[in-house]
């Protein structure tokens, strides 16, 4: 039983699938660092943007690549935890200056620090309103690596046993409907061809659908087999060979793979990117 | 207790995610356990690839564990060694401070159990306290620390201003009162208080996150400033950090990523808390092979192509000696997919 629903994870998504992803509101990428998780949410962003949605590009508030993402003109999401949770807290208690007062004393700072929980459930809280309140809008979330992202996305679900009472407790069951609705919300977890990080891939994916995310697709990045370089040299040839037997040792031999794109440039690699999601998905 | 010198060291393995830290650090555990020394490598990183590196079980997790040589490599004659290895679980730390100070807490208490899960937020506070333990403990030369990527670097680093921060003194404030009733398990804490700005604030925290909440989250405080003295204690740590004599940092970088903006900023916003021992390694370099290949008269563009471009890629990280490094070292790629050949093979580069 268990295998079939890993069998079933590991497959990915196939062409006819792409449409119904495609359609989706709200996309985040994560996977092990290192992989391109941002250069594939910039990519994907961009490629929703020429098909003339309506996007907004977050990374949590950390506010990454300014440059690369202002060269490819694609809007940024100004939110980060803090901000949102002093939203939260005001809307909430129904005043600004109460909200303010209480964000700044030593108490809350430290509260929030040591529970950067909070922080997550009121940013996917208020990003969530924003796509119910106006339905043209997509957002693409450049999220933590694996463990982090794991964090973010398992916090409503450890809290809702917690807050039984209070203002926050119907919030929460939104953000966990919103989450796990295969219609609002795809997952990308990217990883690289190697052992190791579709491992940690699959370990992720699992965690998530422990949790009843079930729609999460594994990207393979920077594959060197998909580069298609004619006559490599040996140690290529190699590399190649340790790639595919990663695949078939792993059983991800189905997942959709993106080139090792022979760029130096940023901004070329997240171009290149793009063509490649476009060819994927048309 | 006067430290001596000599035997503590430790060295600390930094970089963006998923550039080799584990594997360095571990690859170093090995090559100084060969050179006679006594090595305890801590991982933080809570993806736990150690666990893949060192073939620790899930049940090892929080426990040091002895790793033979010949995990690595089997040859006749070759002299055995070993090291220690520990895979950071703050629950399994926060057990160990409440035996030791005889501290009886509820650990099913649902926020601490959040807290204490290996991304939550006390991780890096809680591998301070772990290392500093260690470091007393008088038991090794060398202790290498494998820690988690960008940001929550620079968390581990702040590690120490924010266990002040945590145990400051309007924070303190509610505690003090607490300490004085009979314990995490009685009932009412929250009710028991009666004045001051602090009732105000859990007032106002409990209309948003309920009662239950608020009772569990002060119970879950109380349980760790119960601890509090280990945590004030292993504020020593922070000066190891940043003498030099005690302390080496490693910068590892991969040619694979390019992410040399990232790494120096990593640099950068840990200047005030480390010292000026820094090297950078450079993993996953081609040149080795590069120098290899000779391309034919008849080889195509593409090929050519490929060669300037990943020649390229590694004359980057050549170029950066200018940055202050005490040292650049070049660890080559591992054509293998075992974790454990990694480890063995990049040993042996140490040695240079």
């Amino acid at each position: 039983m268990k295998e079939d629903i890993q069998s079933c994870l590991w497959q990915g998504f196939t062409h006819s699938d792409s449409n119904d992803i495609l359609n989706r509101k709200l996309f985040i990428f994560t996977g092990k660092g290192g992989t391109g998780k941002t250069s594939l949410s910039l990519a994907w962003a961009k490629y929703l943007i020429k098909k003339k949605r309506k996007v907004l590009l977050n990374d949590i508030g950390q506010n990454l690549n300014f440059d690369l993402r202002r060269t490819l003109d694609i809007p940024y999401l100004n939110l980060d935890l803090k901000a949102c949770m002093k939203d939260y807290m005001a809307h909430k208690l129904g005043s600004n200056i109460i909200s303010n007062w209480i964000m700044d004393t030593s108490f809350f700072i430290s509260l929030f620090k040591i529970l950067p929980s909070l922080g997550y459930i009121t940013y996917l809280g208020k990003i969530i309103k924003m796509l119910q309140e106006e339905q043209s809008l997509t957002i693409v979330i450049d999220a933590e690596s694996s463990g982090h992202a794991l964090t973010m996305l398992e916090s409503p679900f450890n809290f809702k046993d917690i807050f039984l009472s209070g203002l926050l407790v119907e919030d929460l069951h939104q953000i966990i409907n919103y989450l796990s609705d295969q219609n609002n919300t795809a997952i990308f977890t990217i990883c690289n061809p190697s052992i190791m990080s579709i491992t940690e891939t699959q370990e992720l994916m699992q965690k998530f659908s422990d949790l009843g995310i079930l729609q999460v697709y594994p990207i393979i990045n920077n594959s060197y087999y998909k580069t298609g370089i004619d006559n490599p040299p040996d140690f290529l040839k190699k590399k190649i060979n340790l790639e595919k037997k990663s695949l078939k040792d792993t059983g991800f031999e189905e997942v959709i793979s993106l080139p090792h794109l022979l760029e130096l440039e940023e901004i070329k690699i997240v171009n290149g990117l793009a063509n490649q999601l476009k060819e994927m998905f048309n | 207790m006067k430290p001596s010198n000599k035997n503590k060291h430790i060295e600390i393995f930094c970089g963006t995610g998923g550039v080799g830290k584990t594997t360095l650090a571990t690859s170093r555990a090995l090559y100084l356990s060969r050179t006679g020394k006594q090595v305890l490598v801590i991982t933080i990183d809570p993806s736990k690839r150690l666990k893949q590196v060192l073939g620790i079980q899930e049940s090892d997790i929080g426990n040091i564990k002895t790793i033979n040589s010949n995990f690595f490599y089997q040859r006749k004659n070759a002299k055995e060694t070993s090291f220690d290895a520990l895979l950071m679980a703050p629950l399994e730390t926060l057990k160990f401070i409440n035996k030791l100070n005889n501290i009886s807490n509820d650990l099913q208490n649902p926020i601490l159990k959040i807290l204490m899960r290996p991304s939550g937020g006390l991780n890096e506070i809680m591998s301070i306290v772990e290392l500093n333990r260690h470091l007393q403990s008088n038991k090794y030369d060398s202790i290498i620390l494998d820690t988690p990527p960008g940001q929550n670097f620079i968390d581990f680093l702040e590690a120490g201003e924010k266990i002040h921060n945590f145990f400051d003194k309007s924070f303190m404030e509610i505690f003090k009162r607490f300490s004085h009733h009979a314990g995490p398990k009685s009932p009412g804490l929250f009710s028991s208080l009666v004045s001051g700005g602090i009732t105000k604030l859990l007032d106002y925290l409990e209309k948003v996150t309920g009662n239950i909440f608020v009772n569990n989250f002060i119970d879950a405080m109380l349980s760790i400033y119960k601890a509090k003295d280990a945590f004030l204690e292993a504020l020593a740590v922070q000066e190891y950090f940043k003498t030099s004599k005690l302390c080496d940092w490693y910068l590892v970088t991969s040619i694979e990523q390019q992410k040399i903006s990232d790494a120096m900023l990593l640099k950068t916003n840990a200047k005030k808390y480390i010292n000026d021992n820094i090297h950078l390694l450079v993993n996953k370099s081609l040149t080795p092979f590069l120098e290899k290949w000779k391309l034919e008269d008849d080889d195509d563009d593409q090929l050519l192509h490929l060669k300037n471009i990943l020649s390229t890629r590694e004359q980057r990280f050549r170029d950066m000696h200018s940055y202050g490094f005490k040292k650049i070292i070049f660890f080559p790629e591992i054509l293998g997919d075992s974790p454990r050949q990694h480890v063995f093979e990049l040993n042996k580069a140490w040695e240079n």
